[in-house]
């Protein structure tokens, strides 16, 4: 089974333009990360992007988003960018390994993703000398995977019927 | 040079060296945190504004034009109370004005001008990176709110202004274990810290003696040191005192009077004097992302005598006699509970 994207250069009629559906994906993501209470639903966007090969798309979509959890957060700058970099970088990895394309892909990667938001958070929090976090990891981990997992599955699945597939 | 090490150094130590680079100028800075503050949080705001401005409405129309079960029965009883305020308003106005004669006899430095301008809570916690226990306000520097002002409601404090963007502002909240405030007891006026212990926690009441009188049930007021909160606005309740064993202070826990995260309209406080309440709660880099805000050409009319909160100019004047305090009539139950060590029961 794939989920993924698949590269078209003409636009089919009804299909959604990019640009609206990447600010109603912002919108969505924005409301879900104020009612969960602080999980990430930003990645996912950028994920989809990667998956489709659109790496500029990519580039300046993980520099907005960026700025979106780093303006709404209280840590110092830059946690986002190691968090993004390492996300860049696990992806590469991965794709040696798994098909990017299957559903397993989706759910173990997410896994990983969110491991290492905890581990990039957790850094900064101890190196910026900020009170540690008095909730249990895995309770977090837990919404956090699902979150990805969710998010992430359904925003590809509605990417693939009714996204542009192009370069915005 | 191998064309290997070339590689890692292009692909590894360069790129870490400049994000570490990158990372301790803006920790030195704040240039960065500033172009956050002023980019994402306000793009987050704009997003989470409209739908929040929305949910309000539907809600005030449920409340007032469809579910109007007992309004009838609830519009007696403010009656009656207001009746009853009307009368405790008279008889404490007359204590005031003596007050202030009694100031000005015994030539008190004036109390600091605090400007009042209402706000709306449009967010909770932003995303990943928000560690500690904030809100998001629809106030930001174009209305003249600066970093460290504080943040209260009718009932008491609710924290203080973190991060100010251009139209919206993080407000961290007075049970974040960074905050910490200086209070009084109310009936024998000691000092000490209010601190944060987490959602969910009781606040940590710090250094008091172990000799001086403090009892459950008694409302700390803030004390006015420090300069960022006026003098005498409740900011918790006394749960309990553990008598000290072998320190020298007691052990005293707190609750604050109000569920800080149900709250949907706030008023931020901000000195009109240009005084500067100092350095943050946050770290020192996101301390260093406080712009001096410019002042708003349309700023609300500042609170009036009996609206604004009594403010002294802190520190160390002796508590007068007759400094008019806002006491919650009745605080609402807050929802907070004990915690493990000091916590949840």
């Amino acid at each position: 089974m794939r989920l993924s994207v698949a590269h078209s250069s003409t636009s089919r009629k009804g299909q959604i333009p990019a640009v609206i559906w990447w600010t109603d994906f912002l919108i969505i993501a924005l409301w879900a990360q104020e009612m969960s209470g602080g999980l990430d639903f930003l990645s996912p966007g950028v994920l989809i992007c990667l998956q489709s090969g659109q790496w500029l798309t990519a580039l300046w979509m993980g520099a907005l988003w960026v700025l979106v959890q780093e303006g709404g957060g209280n840590l110092v700058f830059g946690v986002s960018i190691l968090f993004y970099a390492g996300m860049l970088i696990f992806f590469l990895l991965s794709k040696w390994l798994l098909e990017p394309e299957n559903p397993l892909f989706i759910i173990l990667f997410s896994l990983l993703l969110a491991c290492w938001s905890w581990v990039v958070l957790s850094g900064a929090i101890s190196f910026q000398e900020l009170p540690p976090r008095t909730y249990s990891p895995w309770s977090w981990l837990a919404k956090q995977w699902a979150a990805y997992v969710i998010f992430w599955g359904v925003a590809l699945l509605i990417y693939r019927r009714g996204g542009r597939n192009g370069r915005i | 040079m191998s064309p290997r090490f070339k590689r890692l150094v292009l692909f590894f130590f360069l790129p870490l060296f400049l994000y570490f680079s990158m990372y301790t100028w803006n920790w030195k800075t704040g240039y960065l945190d500033r172009l956050a503050a002023l980019t994402g949080l306000e793009l987050t705001g704009w997003v989470l504004a409209p739908g929040r401005w929305l949910q309000n409405n539907v809600d005030e129309f449920w409340s007032r034009y469809v579910y109007l079960v007992g309004v009838r029965q609830e519009n007696e009883d403010l009656v009656l109370q207001v009746r009853e305020l009307e009368q405790e308003l008279g008889r404490i106005s007359e204590k005031a004005k003596s007050a202030d004669r009694l100031t000005s006899l015994l030539r008190f430095s004036p109390e600091p001008p605090w400007e009042m301008r209402g706000s709306r809570v449009i967010g909770q916690k932003l995303g990943p990176n928000a560690i500690l226990e904030t809100i998001l306000v629809d106030v930001g520097l174009s209305h003249g709110v600066r970093l460290n002002d504080p943040v209260i409601s009718p009932k008491g404090v609710v924290g203080r202004i973190a991060k100010p963007g251009l139209h919206f502002s993080s407000v961290v909240l007075l049970s974040d274990p960074s905050s910490r405030i200086p209070v009084m007891t109310s009936e024998g006026r000691v000092p000490a810290i209010v601190q944060g212990q987490g959602a969910g926690a009781f606040l940590e009441v710090k250094f008091i003696p172990r000799n001086d009188p403090v009892s459950p049930g008694e409302i700390l007021l803030s004390s006015g040191l420090g300069g960022v909160f006026p003098k005498g606005i409740p900011v918790a309740r006394v749960v309990e005192v553990t008598p000290a064993d072998v320190s020298l202070f007691q052990r005293v826990y707190a609750e604050p009077l109000l569920a800080l995260r149900y709250y949907e309209e706030l008023l931020v406080l901000s000195r009109t004097d240009g005084f500067d309440a100092g350095q943050p709660v946050m770290s020192p880099a996101v301390n260093a992302s406080s712009p001096e805000a410019p002042k708003a050409d349309d700023k609300i009319p500042a609170a009036t005598p009996a609206s604004k909160p009594a403010a002294t100019p802190a520190a160390d004047t002796a508590p007068a006699p007759g400094t008019s305090v806002t006491r919650p009539s009745t605080p609402e139950p807050s929802t907070v509970t004990r915690h493990p060590v000091r916590k949840k029961p």
